[in-house]
């Protein structure tokens, strides 16, 4: 009998959390690809560090964007090889629970369960992003009071207000941790004149990267190839430079909250002033956006204790009380 | 004749409404019930075991990749 399982098919990294055992898998979203055969040559942490090195054979890709299944064969393919190295097999088929996006159209919606069930699971369920994080971060959600969950991923950044165990109030944007790496590639790329690979991107994000002015900011010497002449080059980096860089997609991250501030009920609001808002996701890592987010909402932002595990923990509660708990699910509501 | 037919479709409708309303009783009992459990589910001691699980991160080691196309029978 297959344990059944609970997958958050990230953007950035997927994690599989298994019913009775916990966390078993967390690695990055990526494949690599043979170009010519389609053989899958490599997954996880292995395909990225291929990322932007690999020979013209090969690809190395990540299925989903935005949050978003962008090639539906690379991610049935990857989620198959998931199941696979968790323990599923023909004769095993786990029910299954998988964290998408809240803002995932119909269509993305059955392109998830149709790639899991094709994949191997006996029974696919979806749960929105949001409501997974604010169980796994063990939020009050079981009470009739305002909770409040800001989820920044790789590719979207959702906003959600729970009370009694639902959705109260809600705002999404196809933004994530990604685009900011876009934007700092684009910057680079600009103002320096070099141009500089996403996981180069995503480490200057990580060094120096900030959405607010921070105590001891040290600048970052980046290396890349000249657009000019071709060649490599260097050149420093400033903190101010980056926060000028990714000053819009973090303005966009900033103004959903806001707008989910404006959706949710009167009676709701002084519970954020007193209890605050939770930070969960990968995104919500940057350096002073828990700050910035709080000046320009002025209600008090916690970061969750478990940020990058939040998600798949709140689907693997509800992978362990699946029959209690099935009102959870998309399209099950009552 | 028709009296004793004309009793028995009273008889039917009557045995009709009460088992109509027999049942709905309990179903709206159930439904208030059933969004206890769903509350109690998410009560955080009920979460709090689920949580505890976190740290089981290595428990699993990576398989040698082999795309496995038995699976691929569209269930």
């Amino acid at each position: 009998m297959a344990r059944d399982l609970a997958i958050d098919l990230g953007t950035a990294n997927t994690l599989v959390y298994m019913k009775g055992r916990g966390i078993v898998l967390n690695e990055p979203s990526v494949i690599a690809l043979n170009r010519q055969t389609g053989e899958v040559l490599a997954t996880g942490h292995e395909a990225w560090h291929m990322i932007g090195r690999t020979p013209g054979y090969i690809v190395a890709v990540r299925p989903l964007r935005g949050g978003a299944i962008t090639d539906f064969d690379v991610t049935e393919r990857m989620i198959r090889l998931l199941l696979q190295r968790v323990g599923v097999s023909r004769f095993t088929r786990p029910k299954v629970v998988i964290c998408v996006p809240s803002a995932i159209t119909e269509v993305e919606r059955r392109a998830v369960t149709d790639a899991a069930r094709r994949a191997g699971a006996a029974d696919a369920q979806l749960i929105e992003q949001p409501m997974a994080a604010a169980i796994g971060a063990q939020l009050p959600i079981d009470e009739p009071v305002g909770n409040m969950v800001i989820d920044i991923g790789g590719g979207t950044s959702e906003t959600a207000v729970i009370s009694l165990g639902g959705i109260v109030a809600l705002e999404a944007v196809r933004v994530g941790s990604f685009d900011i790496d876009n934007a700092i590639q684009n910057y680079v790329r600009r103002e320096h004149g070099i141009a500089i690979g996403e996981r180069t991107a995503e480490e200057i994000k990580v060094a120096i990267g900030s959405a607010a002015q921070t105590p001891d900011e040290v600048e970052a010497e980046v290396s890349g190839r000249d657009l000019m002449m071709g060649l490599p080059k260097t050149v420093v980096l400033t903190p101010e430079e980056i926060r000028y860089a990714i000053d819009d997609v973090v303005s966009q991250i900033v103004q959903s909250v806001v707008r989910c501030l404006a959706k949710a009920p009167a009676e709701l609001a002084q519970d954020f002033l007193t209890r605050g808002m939770y930070l969960v996701g990968g995104g919500g890592l940057l350096r002073g956006l828990a700050e910035r987010i709080e000046r320009e909402t002025q209600v008090p932002v916690r970061m969750s204790q478990m940020p990058l595990e939040a998600v798949v923990l709140g689907a693997g509660h509800c992978i362990e009380n699946y029959d209690a708990l099935k009102r959870m699910f998309m399209g099950q509501r009552r | 004749m028709v009296y004793v037919l004309l009793g028995v479709v009273v008889i039917c409708v009557v045995v009709f409404a009460a088992l109509a309303t027999s049942r709905r009783t309990p179903s709206s009992n159930d439904s208030v019930a059933e969004f206890q459990r769903h509350l109690n589910a998410l009560s955080p001691e009920a979460r709090r075991h689920t949580v505890e699980n976190y740290p089981d991160k290595k428990s699993v080691e990576p398989l040698p990749i082999q795309e496995n196309e038995e699976l691929d029978d569209g269930a």
